[in-house]
């Protein structure tokens, strides 16, 4: 419709908005909609824990003088690799940066890296190498999803960082 | 609606649902929600059914974000959707009819400075909404659901209320005119064509 509205139906869609809104109980509905369908999908594998650098830095003296830098987390989950690196990027602030790497060579372009945390789900969209960089990821327990671009997914347990 | 989804095109809302965003279905909603309420508001006896319609095409959309390939086809998926289920819920509770207007206007209130204005407006708010109550159901329906989404196609509009696409101009002119006419009766077309301008 390419032609302005003619007045009445202005009018008619002022009168519906102002006289007759949705109410906000049925927003807080609609808000909760998703929640039913996303909640109720398991993920489909585990990211298992392969190695952290914060475990070898507790174990090995030498590494101690790490504790301030980067974490370098690894999880694996069948055919794939998570290489995971949290930075502080502010007090209680992380961002995760890393690589998704696919054992059996499909590409993971597409697919989605999301952490989950205390503020809420942050997320980046995998380039053509399966690398992804997170950001805003709040300090405490938080959790790594993996989604591809085909819907199956993959997550790790509860950590803290 | 938060800053971010402002500047987020439906195709990437809905993109970011599918992965699991939370709070990119949420920006989907404020942005789509006055368009679900019409319609459902259009096919439901009362609010009470309305919000039930409306509970159940948001969580239709959730269940079938996999299948909508086309972010541009959304707000007529939604029309039809909310169609569907209020005519769904109206044959379970044997009662269909569309909703009038009853009740709203108290709840409108005019403020803009001018007070001529805006007593002109409100009578003329008052007469379209008599008027209105006065045209068949589905004129009713029509004219309901083309205000609240005015930015909808034909074709979509078409599809979600079950019309052959080339009656909805025809449909709609008749329709217009018939409340012109119901308007004219209480001497307000020429006042609404002052207070359009």
């Amino acid at each position: 419709m390419s032609a302005a509205p003619p007045p009445e139906l202005n009018l008619l869609g002022e009168l519906f908005l102002a006289g007759d809104p949705a109410p906000r109980r049925a927003f807080a509905g609609a808000y909760r909609a998703v929640e039913k369908v996303l909640g109720r999908r398991a993920p489909d594998a585990r990211l298992v824990p392969l190695s952290d650098t914060a475990d070898r830095a507790e174990l090995v003296p030498g590494l101690e003088e790490r504790a301030g830098g980067p974490r370098v987390l690894t999880f694996g989950a069948p055919g794939r690799v998570v290489e995971l690196e949290l930075v502080t990027t502010a007090p209680g602030l992380l961002r995760a940066g890393g690589v998704v790497l696919s054992r059996t060579g499909q590409s993971l372009a597409g697919g989605v890296l999301s952490v989950r945390h205390g503020a809420g789900e942050s997320h980046d969209v995998l380039d053509d190498c399966g690398g992804f960089l997170v950001r805003g990821i709040a300090a405490g327990p938080v959790r790594v999803l993996l989604r591809s671009r085909w819907g199956s997914s993959a997550a790790t347990d509860w950590f803290a960082c | 609606m938060t800053e971010q989804g402002q500047f987020c095109g439906t195709a990437v809302l809905l993109r970011r649902v599918a992965f699991g965003d939370e709070r990119a279905w949420r920006d989907l909603v404020d942005r789509n929600g006055d368009v679900v309420w019409g319609a459902v508001r259009a096919y439901s006896a009362t609010r009470a059914d309305a919000e039930d319609a409306w509970q159940a095409t948001w969580l239709s959309l959730a269940e079938n974000l996999h299948r909508l390939r086309d972010a541009e086809a959304l707000s007529g998926w939604l029309v039809t959707t909310a169609r569907r289920e209020s005519l769904r819920l109206a044959r379970t509770r044997r009662r269909e009819s569309p909703a009038g207007v009853d009740g709203v206007l108290a709840e409108i209130v005019d403020d803009s400075g001018d007070p001529e204005g805006d007593a002109l407006r409100s009578v003329l708010t008052t007469r379209l909404a008599q008027a209105f109550s006065q045209l068949s159901g589905r004129c009713q329906q029509l004219l309901r659901v083309m205000a609240v989404a005015p930015e909808a196609s034909y074709e979509q509009i078409s599809a979600a209320l079950g019309m052959a696409r080339g009656s909805i101009g025809p449909k709609k002119q008749r329709c217009l005119r018939a409340l012109r006419e119901r308007m004219s009766d209480q001497g307000s077309t020429e006042a609404l064509e002052v207070t359009a301008g």
